[in-house]
């Protein structure tokens, strides 16, 4: 089934044309609300005891669709509720992660952005300037810890640490090990390989290439920067087109409408536009390879069984051109915190370290989500218990890992691409073509 | 004799046929809710299983009370009632006056302004939702109840007037002049002879307006931008989207509860939204 | 009937007796809601606005990237087959339905009822819901019902969304499925008001079924199954709900409709100036099809 993003990534990249009407827009929506729906208020101010306002999207949050984390959450925050004498105020924002991150970049830029509030990773840079910077990162818990990409993420052009990243993820090759002795490494093995399982009937590599966010992170960047290529510059201008860069997308288009023609690959991952939705596939038992993210492993266990996937599936790093120079992408949440008030600063960053930052929050936040952490000191300790697959990982998240350049150009070279590479795959459009028309359309 | 039982047989030819198209049509319709139905039981490894598990062996209803508990569904359902009612009311209101208006009137321009307003029914919700969303923002408008009902309302004003001043025009204008002798005030005219007989297309004018306006998407969609005042029309959408969790089977139970209250109107009241929208007919 | 209640309406004039107290609150709602939005997004096609910088100029680039746009052609291209393909088996498929359920209440059988409210549910599910049912209808992977369903009768699997032109023919059929039942309504309300005498009349002559459907019922429906069409296709062309839950308009843009596309343009690309140009478009298509329904109520009124 595929799910795909139609929210809208409206707005405010550009927050000072906006503020004044934003704040009539708020508290229009505001007054709405409690007009009409009857919610109690429970604005700032209106208890006595201590509020701190805590923000995530649903599946981050008490009402998310997943009883164990659910349970975790309303353990962990009881918890430190009870010590500090706080009481936490849950803000829900909409699924969709654009919108969500539009509309909380909104609110800071009007200084009303809740006192902490989750800010996915690659966008966290675009909130620089709203969040406080954090001398202190909880207890236990310093700069160092975390991976290299993480710690560039964190911190400011001027070095100051601006936010506190508290999960992970990474994009990895699954591969039946029945099947298959030496996963591919290279395109050409790919190739090689896929048509003597496709003889078999199989459905031999399968990515995202539908119209949503994986299959830029997933399927195309991977490809694109095993090769060295670089969509935008140091100033953010988009540079995919050009040169070197131009010839390795082309590279990418191209490899890919190999898979789809050989029959390697089924042409209905013009329909996946998420990791997710490549689950049904797995589950089949007719795939044999497949590009997906690590917190697939928990949701495939629940579909197959524990015990045989582990024993059907191993992972391998996604292949490059040349067979050696792997990459892939890494994303993953954060927590920025927009309070100016220093005691609540210090409970947030205190909450924060309880229930997702701090060694016991971070294997329990972890190991209850299936994320990864950010901080790889915490894949040592005999807390967190991660999976089979865990030291693959964290060795890629190691060595291979990168994030998505956060450009604002980036959101419309994403949508471009993902019908780019589509149109490719049903054979509509020529690669040259297809990438042309995303440099006009984006205007690069 | 031969002519009678001739027809008589090809009386059952005829029914046998009628009966094959009913299974054909309902089939047709019933089944994608049936088979949305049937996931909503299932267990995770039910819903991928190859082939498809035609309905569950352990009917998960532990997925509908996960999902009334979990999501902000009940939430969204309201928020639609409360939209489609307001809806429904203001939009009557200001309908049957103007169909009055143009049904009991003789004036200048009266055929122009008629097609005038036919015009408006044209227009894309989405033309004008746009110009509205920037206009709202300016006006702090945006996420609100009033201003979003009112372009409901505008949405569905031009068809509800014709609609209604086709069914007024069938009204003998001799209940009017009764009235008239009796001394009646227009408005004592309106409410208290027009309205009684004209219940059955006033009925169902707001019918139309109620199933027209639960299922209207765009509006609320592009003037709304906080979830807690979704319509389920565009709070669906938010439960799909989840990337980390396996949610197909809540999906399902929440597709299926957010349509249970419309089926159950229509099944309950059903000979009376047929016979309605039948006596309500259509006028050119 | 209408004439003669004007007329005596007419005599009946009174000093003071204006319809304008009566139709002020229709005007002011529509003029309200409408005729700024309407003028702005005339105004913004004509500029290079985005959604978040707030300075723009007039320019008429929206309009000359639209018309040259590969893209923008095949929008107009897919729009117009999704929406004959619509409308084309709505109209027939409620027609039909129409006269089965007719026929069904007359010689009282069993199972109208039902099917009548079958259909009528299916019109009544909000689209993204419908667009959700759909997707998991057409599952592509194994444990799709429909291609399960189409392996075994024999067809082998089917790309319901992932060719180009199947996907375009998939979210019509979902769409005529969400449709038929309006058109159902209408002409089956449209069914009711004809006369019997005439029906019984062409009986009588030794017309038989077929005749009497295509000489007197389609002649005396033929006002009804206009104004049908038209209500239908406006419809149509404005959607976009169903399509970008069953398909975002993919693959590549092969189901991309323009009402689909506009909303892309402003709230993704953040173009408004190409947004608002597109939505003049459609808002011109509309008024086209508009117009010809109008020169069609006159002439009828002239026959009258």
């Amino acid at each position: 089934m595929k799910s795909r993003r139609v929210g809208r990534r409206v707005l405010s990249r550009n927050a000072s044309g906006i503020s004044r009407r934003d704040f009539l827009k708020l508290s229009g929506a505001g007054v709405a609300g409690l007009a009409l729906m009857g919610v109690a208020g429970c604005g700032p101010g209106d208890e006595l005891q201590e509020t701190l306002q805590w923000q995530a999207i649903p599946s981050y949050s008490l009402e998310g669709t997943d009883q164990a984390r659910v349970e975790y959450l309303q353990e962990a925050i009881a918890r430190w509720e009870e010590e500090h004498g706080y009481t936490i105020e849950p803000l829900v924002t909409v699924a969709d992660i654009g919108a969500a991150n539009a509309r909380l970049l909104e609110q800071a830029s009007q200084g009303r952005a809740p006192d902490t509030a989750m800010v996915d990773s690659y966008l966290f840079p675009r909130f620089y300037e709203h969040v406080q910077p954090l001398e202190d990162l909880g207890e236990g818990v310093s700069l160092d810890d975390y991976f290299p990409f993480a710690q560039d993420l964190m911190t400011d052009d001027a070095g100051e640490v601006r936010g506190l990243m508290f999960t992970t993820d990474v994009r990895v090759l699954y591969y039946r090990r029945d099947l298959i002795d030496t996963p591919p490494a290279s395109w050409d093995e790919v190739l090689e390989l896929g048509r003597d399982l496709a003889n078999e009937g199989l459905d031999a590599y399968l990515f995202p290439a539908g119209r949503d966010e994986a299959t830029m992170t997933t399927t195309v960047l991977p490809l694109f920067w095993s090769q060295g290529g670089e969509l935008t510059d140091e100033e953010g201008n988009p540079v995919f087109a050009e040169g070197a860069n131009r010839e390795a997308m082309i590279n990418v288009l191209e490899y890919i409408r190999s898979c789809v023609q050989e029959g390697i690959t089924p042409q209905r991952v013009t329909t996946y536009g998420l990791e997710t939705d490549l689950n049904g596939d797995a589950a089949s038992g007719n795939t044999a390879m497949f590009h997906g993210g690590n917190w697939q492993v928990s949701m495939l266990q629940e579909i197959v069984g524990e015990e045989e996937f582990v024993e059907q599936w191993g992972v391998a790093p996604i292949p490059a051109e040349d067979g050696s120079s792997f990459a892939t992408t890494s994303g993953g949440q954060m927590w920025g915190i927009f309070t100016e008030d220093p005691e609540k600063r210090e409970a947030a960053i205190s909450f924060l370290n309880a229930v997702f930052v701090g060694d016991e929050g971070m294997t329990g936040w972890c190991n209850v989500g299936g994320y990864l952490p950010p901080r790889e000191t915490v894949f040592d300790l005999p807390e967190y218990e991660g999976n089979e697959y865990t030291d693959s990982f964290r060795e890629h998240l190691d060595q291979y890992a990168r994030v998505r350049p956060a450009a604002e150009v980036y959101e419309s070279i994403s949508a471009e691409m993902q019908v780019a590479l589509s149109g490719v795959i049903t054979g509509e459009t020529e690669p040259e073509q297809a990438l042309d028309r995303v440099a006009a359309a984006v205007g690069a | 004799m031969m002519a009678k039982r001739s027809r008589v047989r090809r009386r059952r030819w005829s029914d046998a046929a009628l009966y094959l198209a009913f299974a054909f049509i309902t089939l047709f319709f019933v089944f994608p809710v049936f088979w949305v139905f049937s996931m909503s039981l299932k267990s995770v490894p039910e819903l991928f299983a190859t082939p498809p598990i035609w309905f569950s062996t352990d009917p998960q209803w532990e997925n509908y009370a996960f999902v009334l508990r979990n999501t902000p569904i009940t939430g969204y359902l309201l928020n639609s009632a409360i939209i489609v009612f307001f809806t429904v009311l203001l939009t009557l209101a200001v309908a049957v006056c103007a169909a009055y208006g143009f049904s009991r009137f003789r004036f200048h321009f009266k055929k122009p302004s008629l097609m005038a307003i036919l015009v408006f029914q044209m227009i894309s919700p989405v033309v004008i939702a746009i110009p509205l969303y920037r206009f709202f923002v300016g006006l702090g408008l945006l996420n609100n109840y009033a201003s979003l009902i009112t372009v409901y309302v505008a949405a569905f004003l031009p068809f509800t007037v014709w609609f209604l001043k086709g069914y007024f025009d069938t009204i003998p204008y001799e209940l009017d002049e009764a009235a008239i002798v009796d001394g009646c005030t227009r408005m004592q005219l309106l409410w208290r002879v027009l309205l009684p007989v004209s219940l059955p297309g006033i009925v169902s004018a707001g019918i139309l307006v109620g199933v027209l306006s639960w299922s209207q998407f765009v509006i609320p969609f592009i003037l709304l931008d906080d979830r807690d005042l979704y319509p389920v029309s565009v709070g669906l959408v938010n439960l799909r989207d989840s990337a980390d969790a396996v949610t197909l089977h809540y999906l399902s139970a929440a597709s299926i509860i957010a349509i249970a209250p419309v089926i159950a109107v229509f099944v309950l009241m059903q000979r009376y939204i047929v016979s309605a929208l039948t006596a309500g007919a259509v006028k050119g | 009937m209408e004439k003669v209640a004007e007329e005596k309406a007419a005599s009946r004039w009174r000093p003071g007796d204006t319809p304008v107290p009566w139709l002020l609150p229709l005007a002011l709602v529509l003029v309200l809601v409408f005729v700024y939005p309407i003028l702005e997004i005339l105004r913004l096609s004509f500029t290079d606005a985005s959604l978040v910088r707030p300075e723009y100029a007039y320019t008429l680039e929206s309009y000359i990237t639209l018309l040259r746009s590969p893209d923008f052609l095949s929008t107009l291209r897919i729009t117009f087959i999704f929406v004959f393909a619509s409308v084309v088996f709505q109209v027939l498929l409620g027609f039909i339905i129409a006269l089965v359920v007719d026929q069904g209440v007359r010689r009282g059988l069993r199972g109208t009822i039902v099917t009548r409210t079958a259909v009528l549910s299916a019109w009544a599910i909000p689209g993204v819901i419908i667009g959700i049912i759909w997707s998991i209808l057409y599952e592509e992977s194994a444990a799709g019902i429909l291609n399960h369903l189409a392996n075994l009768v024999g067809f082998g699997s089917i790309p319901f969304l992932s060719e180009p032109n199947t996907a375009l023919a998939s979210v019509t059929v979902a769409n005529i499925w969400r449709g038929t039942a309006f058109s159902m309504i209408l002409i089956y309300a449209g069914l009711q008001t004809l006369p019997e005498d005439v029906l019984e009349a062409a009986k009588i002559d030794g017309a038989n079924a077929w005749q009497r459907l295509t000489r007197v019922m389609i002649p005396l429906l033929a006002p009804v199954l206009f104004i049908t069409l038209i209500i239908v296709t406006i419809e149509t062309f404005n959607t976009f709900d169903m399509v970008m839950a069953l398909t975002g308009g993919g693959p590549g843009r092969g189901t991309e409709v323009i009402a689909l596309s506009i909303y892309y343009q402003i709230f993704q690309q953040l173009n408004l100036g190409r947004g608002a140009a597109a939505a003049v478009m459609l808002l011109a298509v509309n008024m086209i099809i508009t117009f010809v329904y109008l020169r069609y109520i006159e002439r009828r009124q002239g026959i009258e």
